[in-house]
């Protein structure tokens, strides 16, 4: 089973990730940049789900210690967020990140689908 | 109750069709103990002229009122979550007035909702 983290301080949305994604991955939740990290390096996901706005660090500075660490470089990583203002998106791609998932998630099939997909992409 | 804090109950059923009864229910209990919290970081920025902590409090409500079917709320959350982002405040004693009566009217709904999904 591919093993997906998510990184979020929202206990709501930890929630709803898990009930949707834990039929498919092994889920592991952390709730702050600190502790993914630290996580990431004992438990190497597969693909990491990243909230921007986060206590400690914000979602953009966890992006860059994972791109500067070689073993988690060529992770593929989403931006999971609020953030719905026009150029958000735009800007958080630009960031770095490999897709940009807005929440609340609203579609379950797309969710999941674009998930899959760049599991498959990194296989490849 | 003004009927734009009514709660969207689709959003409910939509929920339900995730991860059942059991899981709507933990997620409005969430809601209901995260909410007030919100609303006092929110009114906590305020009383010392922070809108940076504004926009953060209200951006963490403003999704998990969406999820939840708190239509009316998440619209004055993402309202002024956009306004204070950008260091305006006009008119934002009101909004924040109205945030509340809100968060409280949506509150109330989701408590009375738990009963429809058991456990």
């Amino acid at each position: 089973m591919k093993k997906i983290a998510l990184v979020e301080d929202n206990a709501d949305n930890r929630l709803v990730v898990r009930v949707i994604l834990g039929k498919w991955f092994q889920v592991t939740c952390y709730e702050d940049g600190p502790q993914a990290l630290e996580g990431f390096i004992h438990n190497r996901p597969d693909l990491i789900l990243l909230d921007i706005s986060l206590p400690k660090m914000d979602g953009v500075e966890v992006l860059r210690c994972v791109r500067a660490i070689p073993q988690l470089r060529p992770l593929p990583v989403f931006a999971l967020t609020a953030y719905e203002m026009p150029g958000d998106r735009e800007n958080l791609l630009a960031a770095g990140f490999d897709d940009y998932i807005a929440k609340p998630i609203l579609n379950v099939q797309d969710f999941v689908a674009r998930i899959q997909h760049a599991l498959e992409n990194v296989a490849l | 109750m003004n009927d734009r804090n009514q709660i969207d109950t689709q959003a409910l059923a939509r929920l339900n069709s995730i991860g059942g009864s059991s899981f709507v229910r933990e997620m409005i209990e969430l809601f209901l103990a995260d909410a007030p919290k919100r609303l006092q970081a929110v009114r906590d920025a305020q009383a010392v002229g922070d809108l940076i902590a504004i926009s953060e409090a209200t951006h963490a409500l403003k999704s998990s009122a969406r999820t939840l079917g708190s239509n009316h709320l998440h619209a004055l959350a993402s309202q002024i979550e956009s306004m204070t982002r950008f260091q305006q405040s006009e008119n934002l004693p009101a909004l924040l007035d109205d945030l509340e009566q809100a968060c409280r009217a949506s509150c109330h709904q989701l408590e009375g909702e738990k009963q429809n999904y058991p456990r």
